[in-house]
């Protein structure tokens, strides 16, 4: 008799075992606006919502995919955790199935377009990348394609293709946080290129200051250069 | 010696007490420093013997004057003083008695008051109130002291009171009557109207109020107001729902034709307007309306959404509720996936094949387009399986799987870049997966991958 219950005992462990329990993973996401005119040396935002209608919560890891030659990307937060109540700002949507409204994630993108582009129409391609990856077996992860056209239209002259090309591209991703963003402050960014990823940290406030420094010099060059032109001028005239 | 003085005094005063004639005042006539609101008043006297005469010296601040009295018997006399103006005024009455000794009465005092007391009434005044507790703030002018104050509140029993007290008044009109009487009897009396309006008050629940709100276009969704009762009752409440159509306020009702835009009303009998089923709503009391609205907008624009309520009571006036503002999105990604991970039996054994997931069985890999989607292309990769510690890796197309049936000859084999599972799949949509792996023959360890399931919008470029 208790060899069977034991035999039972077994079977019905070996049983459980056997079974994988359903978990669910719920992303959703809104790009509340996917194309802009803008001009060439401005700066523009689209904003994307996220929202993860479960209990559980997982990590969304946002990385650019495509971006013209030379413009500013600023995602923020580009790495954060998302549950069914998230940290930082946030907007309230309505899910018709679960006839609920939950707050949704708010990232932004900031998009510079340089001053001398060209007029035309470009595309920025980002990835957002959510899941743990902490499971035995396959782990599951869920991908969203974000992609932004920017339709630049005041420009040095009209562009004649589409971005995406081989050149190298600058990205500033802003990382607030060693790991997952939860203070949405922006502190840091890193530069990578098509050509090989440079992951420096730098101050966002000296990134900008080097591009001045580099102006100033060349005009104090031409400054400079000025001078001796007159001075000789002067030598030459008067001499 | 000393007893025999105290022997004398005492046979003294016994004879003095009996040759001198003792009066006393008897009714009507007033008691010593009594008021009156007569212009007039009587001075009646008794003595213990008979009198020959008496009169009565009358005086006040100015002077005085002696009147002769009457009588109905040699002991009874009496005196009418009339014609009096109002003031104080003191009196003694003197009496002779056979013997011709007199005597005279204690000096009394009267004061005689025919005006009214003057009533000032501070509060309540001739206005509308908000709050049924309303001070009773009163005063009075008078020569005399005043004696009772008396209210009577929109014709009930008068209610003794001592200014300043409050009352609770109840709701639209009413009236209060003051009654005030000195001390000489005069009793004067004042009303004001005055109205008290009872108050809804309203809040809009959902959506809230403080933040915008995000809706799918051509998706429903409940729009919840409360009506709270204060200060009275508010008699038959309705709320109507608006939106700002002409104004930058709420200010049009949501229209019940479906189909309409921006929105409508998508109820079984609708109507903008409703009625509280609470009706009539006592004070306290509190009803919820509720509509259904289908958010139509093509325009994909925001607008601000209110519920005005109103009472067939004309002192309770309408209120709106604070608007909240929403915003009309065409659609979104939506994915829920019904799993974390795929796992198999552990441990599997090298070389062999076909070994189906744990949930196959139990159809639990399944993936769920969530109602708001867009029509939706889902797209499926994977990565070897990996063991770091070894550096040995199970390549990704020895997982398969399939979109039909749970049937292994109906699988595809995982690559690592993504291929379609499902495409244009509409909102509200479950698709059921099927996993299996093939182990070739490889060293036996613990071996991890992972599976990415992308969606995009319909229409968009794949992965």
């Amino acid at each position: 008799m208790e060899a069977r219950l034991l035999k039972i005992l077994i079977i019905i462990s070996a049983t459980m075992a056997m079974i994988q329990t359903a978990d669910a993973f719920n992303l959703g996401m809104l790009q509340k606006s996917s194309s802009v005119n803008v001009s060439a040396g401005e700066t523009t935002t689209f904003r994307v919502l996220f929202w993860n209608a479960d209990e559980n919560g997982y990590d969304v890891s946002i990385n650019k995919i495509n971006a013209p030659k030379n413009w500013l990307i600023v995602i923020h937060p580009n790495h954060f955790l998302l549950n069914n109540n998230p940290e930082g700002f946030a907007e309230r949507i309505y899910l018709p199935g679960a006839k609920t409204t939950i707050n949704a994630k708010a990232m932004d993108v900031y998009i510079t377009v340089p001053e001398r582009e060209t007029m035309g129409a470009y595309e920025i391609v980002l990835n957002a990348i959510a899941g743990d990856g902490k499971s035995t077996g396959y782990s599951l992860f869920q991908e969203r394609k974000i992609i932004f056209k920017v339709d630049v239209v005041k420009g040095s002259e009209q562009k004649t293709n589409v971005s995406g090309d081989n050149e190298p591209q600058r990205t500033v991703i802003i990382d607030t946080s060693s790991l997952i963003d939860h203070s949405g402050e922006i502190n840091t960014y890193s530069v990578n290129t098509n050509s090989g990823e440079i992951n420096e940290n730098y101050k966002s406030t000296s990134y900008v200051q080097s591009n001045e420094k580099e102006n100033k010099k060349q005009y104090l060059g031409l400054l400079l250069m000025a001078i001796v032109i007159l001075f000789a001028w002067g030598i030459y005239k008067y001499d | 010696m000393l007893p025999a003085l105290g022997f004398f005094i005492m046979v003294l005063m016994a004879y003095v007490a009996v040759a001198i004639p003792a009066v006393e005042f008897k009714e009507p006539t007033l008691p010593n420093n009594s008021y009156t609101n007569l212009n007039w008043t009587y001075a009646n006297i008794t003595s213990n013997e008979d009198l020959n005469q008496s009169f009565i010296e009358w005086g006040n601040s100015s002077g005085f004057t002696n009147v002769s009295m009457l009588n109905d018997s040699l002991t009874n006399w009496y005196v009418n003083m009339t014609d009096l103006a109002d003031g104080t005024y003191n009196y003694t009455i003197w009496a002779e008695n056979p013997a011709g000794e007199w005597n005279q009465s204690i000096m009394q005092y009267i004061t005689v008051d025919t005006v009214l007391p003057a009533i000032y009434i501070i509060s309540p005044e001739n206005t509308t109130y908000a709050n049924k507790v309303i001070d009773l703030n009163t005063s009075a002018v008078d020569s005399s002291p005043l004696d009772v104050w008396q209210y009577s509140l929109n014709g009930n029993q008068n209610i003794s009171f001592v200014p300043n007290t409050t009352i609770t008044a109840s709701g639209g009109a009413n009236n209060i009557t003051l009654y005030v009487n000195d001390s000489a009897g005069n009793l004067n009396s004042s009303i004001i109207y005055f109205t008290l309006n009872t108050t809804m008050e309203v809040n809009l629940s959902e959506p809230i109020t403080t933040q915008t709100t995000l809706y799918i276009q051509n998706t429903t969704f409940l729009v919840n107001a409360t009506v709270l009762c204060r200060q009275g009752g508010c008699g038959n409440i309705a709320g109507t729902l608006l939106y700002n159509g002409s104004s930058g306020e709420p200010d049009t009702p949501i229209s019940i034709t479906a189909g309409s835009e921006p929105f409508f009303i998508n109820e079984t009998s609708p109507a903008s307007t409703k009625s509280c089923n609470e009706n009539p709503v006592p004070e306290g009391g509190f009803c919820i309306l509720t509509w259904i609205i289908n958010a139509t907008d093509s325009t994909l624009s925001s607008w601000k959404l209110g519920v005005n309520f109103s009472s067939n009571l004309g002192w309770t006036a309408s209120n709106t509720t604070p608007y909240a503002l929403i915003s009309i999105e065409n659609c979104f990604v939506d994915i829920t996936v019904q799993w974390a991970s795929i796992e198999f039996e552990n441990p599997l054994i090298p070389n062999t094949y076909e070994n189906p997931a744990l949930g196959n069985a139990g159809e639990i890999y399944n993936i769920t387009i969530n109602p708001g989607s867009c029509d939706t292309d889902i797209y499926i990769k994977g990565t070897n399986m990996e063991n770091n510690s070894l550096g040995y890796s199970l390549g990704v197309g020895n997982l398969t799987w399939s979109n039909t049936s749970n049937a292994y000859s109906s699988s595809f084999n995982m690559t690592q870049t993504y291929e379609a599972l499902r495409l244009e799949t509409p909102s509200a949509t479950n698709i059921t997966t099927w996993y299996w792996i093939n182990v070739p023959p490889i060293y036996a360890a613990a071996y991890n991958g992972t599976v990415y399931i992308q969606g995009v919008e319909s229409g968009s470029a794949p992965p």
